[in-house]
């Protein structure tokens, strides 16, 4: 026993090793390592469904095309990102693609599909990091952030590369474009304004924390939070900062403002309304399941008359809470995480989900019934 | 699983960033050594261990001599020899098997403070504590994560060339530390203890540089500072010996025939 020990021990290391990184969730494997985003313009529903593009009749669920259409036979990659819809024909997905083996490169791809068909129109694979939240369209540019750090404007009409800005550290938010300028965050806990046409750093605004979230903008004044606990309102033309909140933990998700309200989700699920322009806080509200804090990743959604306000959770609930004063209207609990940012679309909220047996599911308004998800049915096995 | 250790690991990861000039490297290096230290009891007596075996090297060949057609009778002489001199030839596995979670808990720390995927990042955002004690430090996430060009929350890859110099460094430091704490050949390479070593000499650095190639890049900075305080360790323990000097237990003479 003993010598046979001896002489194999380096053999069964060698095994317990590769047991124990696979079972601490470091090894391969189809898991989401992100959270997908929806787009919803006229009739149209998009999203990025990990395996695939997809684009649904946003009344019925029912889905009208995919890219790749078989994603077996023909992976492209895992697809995160929010789509963006341009005016005319166009939806622009990103994805990302590894290939197995001790030299495998990581393929980042933009793809600008037809609005109607999912046909290909043209791919750009210039980036080497992950894409995460999404891009923005501007001038005939889409402007995208990427996990190598680089913020890449590509030409909507034919997909060629225009400029390029490197910040220090992952670019996982979507910018915001007004007219001229770009205005995006970035894991260098800087929040940067470009010129749209050239890429030049017109100001940039540094905290001592990471910005991840797309900020908004009302009335002249960007508001977003950071990875320091804190929330600011800076002057969107100089980049001076107009006020800020010191909250109690991250600031991710991107806010939205209602008239002069700012409404925003720290990491722990405290939501939070703001006086737009003095940052005095109006009321906060902590969406605990439990007694334990609901962890948020995301921002909060306004209905379309900004009397509602819907914040998606990681244990998958959904709520819906009053904008006056945080009263929780209703709350419907789903299987698995919902990460990204809800959409609304007339009289329906439509919400994201990963790890859950429906991907996407669109719920009432006015009462959390449910109109339909997707997969319809629970997947078997 | 390792959840206890991880998010001490990176609590502290942060920590060690904070006040060691804000160098990724730096408070990956300096984590490792704080690793190092704490096992350093169980590293400690499979070195001796080891430096007993390549000491009692001599005996043993005399003992092949004499039992060389016997391999029964040469094995269990061979451990009365290491009993009397207190070494336990599969003692040098359980340092090792500690280490093992130890190195899978620092790798998750790391990809929580330099994330290469925003999930891993969301998880560790409900697991900064020391923020309670140190406030300021979850500003501090996610760490630099470029070293020397490369991104250190990502494995080797062909568009940073370079980065594969790590899972080779990798490979020679585990290589050298195993061939310090293995005993010297005795040329004929037919003996148990010698196939075991050269397995030994072979499969682990092979293992690290195999991982290293596969896992962020900080990980192989974790190997190479942990090997490179293995070897500093093994001089240390030598250079006493040497003044302290210590006789092994020679085996009995049997009777001339």
């Amino acid at each position: 026993m003993n010598r046979l020990w001896t002489k194999r021990w380096p053999i069964v290391l060698a095994i317990l090793a590769a047991l124990l990184l696979a079972t601490s969730g470091c090894a391969g494997g189809v898991r989401a390592s992100s959270w997908t985003g929806l787009t919803v313009v006229g009739d149209m529903l998009y999203a990025a469904d990990i395996q695939q593009a997809r684009a649904m009749d946003k009344t019925s669920g029912e889905t009208l095309w995919t890219f790749p259409q078989n994603p077996e036979e023909n992976n492209q990659g895992q697809f995160y990102a929010t789509p963006a819809v341009s005016d005319g024909a166009q939806v622009f997905f990103a994805s990302q693609l590894t290939t197995g083996g001790f030299f495998s490169q990581r393929q980042s791809i933009v793809w600008a599909l037809d609005q109607e068909t999912g046909e290909e129109s043209w791919r750009f694979e210039g980036a080497s990091g992950d894409y995460v939240e999404g891009g923005a369209l501007g001038n005939g540019l889409f402007v995208i952030g990427n996990g190598d750090g680089n913020i890449y404007a590509l030409d909507t009409e034919t997909g060629s590369l225009e400029w390029t800005f490197e910040t220090g550290h992952r670019v996982w938010a979507t910018p915001l474009i007004v007219s001229d300028t770009v205005y995006v965050g970035a894991m260098d806990r800087h929040l940067y304004a470009l010129d749209l046409a050239t890429g030049e750093v017109e100001w940039e605004f540094q905290r001592e924390g990471a910005f991840g979230s797309t900020p908004a903008l009302h009335d002249g004044t960007l508001y977003i939070g950071a990875f320091n606990d804190t929330f600011y309102a800076v002057d969107a033309e100089t980049g001076s900062e107009r006020w800020h909140f010191e909250g109690q933990d991250w600031f991710w998700g991107s806010p939205v403002v209602y008239e002069d309200t700012v409404f925003a989700v720290d990491v722990k699920g405290r939501v939070y309304a703001f006086d737009a322009s003095s940052g005095e806080e109006r009321w906060h509200k902590f969406l605990a399941e439990q007694d334990q804090p609901t962890p948020v990743r995301a921002g909060p959604a306004l209905s379309d008359d900004g009397s509602q306000l819907f914040v998606s959770t990681q244990t998958g609930t959904l709520y819906a809470l009053a904008t006056a004063d945080g009263f929780v209207e209703w709350s419907k609990s789903a299987e698995g995480r919902g990460l990204s940012e809800p959409v609304v679309s007339d009289s329906i909220v439509y919400q994201s989900l990963i790890f859950g047996a429906h991907r996407i599911r669109a719920l009432q308004i006015e009462d959390g019934r449910e109109s339909w998800a997707f997969p319809p049915v629970t997947e078997e096995g | 699983m390792l959840d206890f250790i991880i998010y001490p690991f990176a609590n502290l990861l942060l920590l060690l960033y904070e006040y060691l000039g804000n160098q990724t490297v730096v408070a990956i290096a300096a984590l490792t050594v704080l690793i190092r230290l704490l096992i350093l009891p169980l590293t400690l007596s499979q070195q001796r261990s080891a430096q007993k075996m390549q000491e009692l090297q001599p005996e043993i060949e005399k003992l092949r001599e004499k039992y060389g057609d016997d391999q029964e009778k040469m094995a269990q002489e061979q451990m009365k020899l290491w009993r009397k001199a207190g070494v336990n030839p599969a003692g040098g596995c359980l340092p090792l098997l500690i280490q093992l979670p130890i190195m899978i808990a620092l790798y998750r720390a790391i990809i929580f403070t330099i994330p290469s995927t925003p999930i891993q990042l969301f998880q560790f955002s409900g697991h900064i504590f020391i923020d309670e004690w140190l406030p300021g430090l979850s500003g501090l996430v996610p760490l630099q994560s470029t070293f020397l060009g490369m991104d250190l929350g990502q494995p080797p890859s062909p568009a940073q060339w370079w980065s594969y110099a790590l899972p080779i460094l990798v490979f020679a430091t585990s290589w050298l530390q195993q061939r310090l704490l293995s005993p010297p050949s005795s040329g004929d390479g037919q003996s148990q203890t010698e196939m075991m070593n050269q397995q030994m000499q072979v499969m682990m650095p092979l293992m690290f540089g195999f991982i290293s190639l596969q896992y962020a890049i900080g990980l192989s900075i974790y190997f190479i500072i942990s090997n490179l305080f293995g070897m500093a360790q093994y001089y240390f323990i030598r250079m006493n010996r040497e003044e302290d000097a210590e006789p092994l237990p020679q085996p009995k003479k049997r009777p001339k025939k």
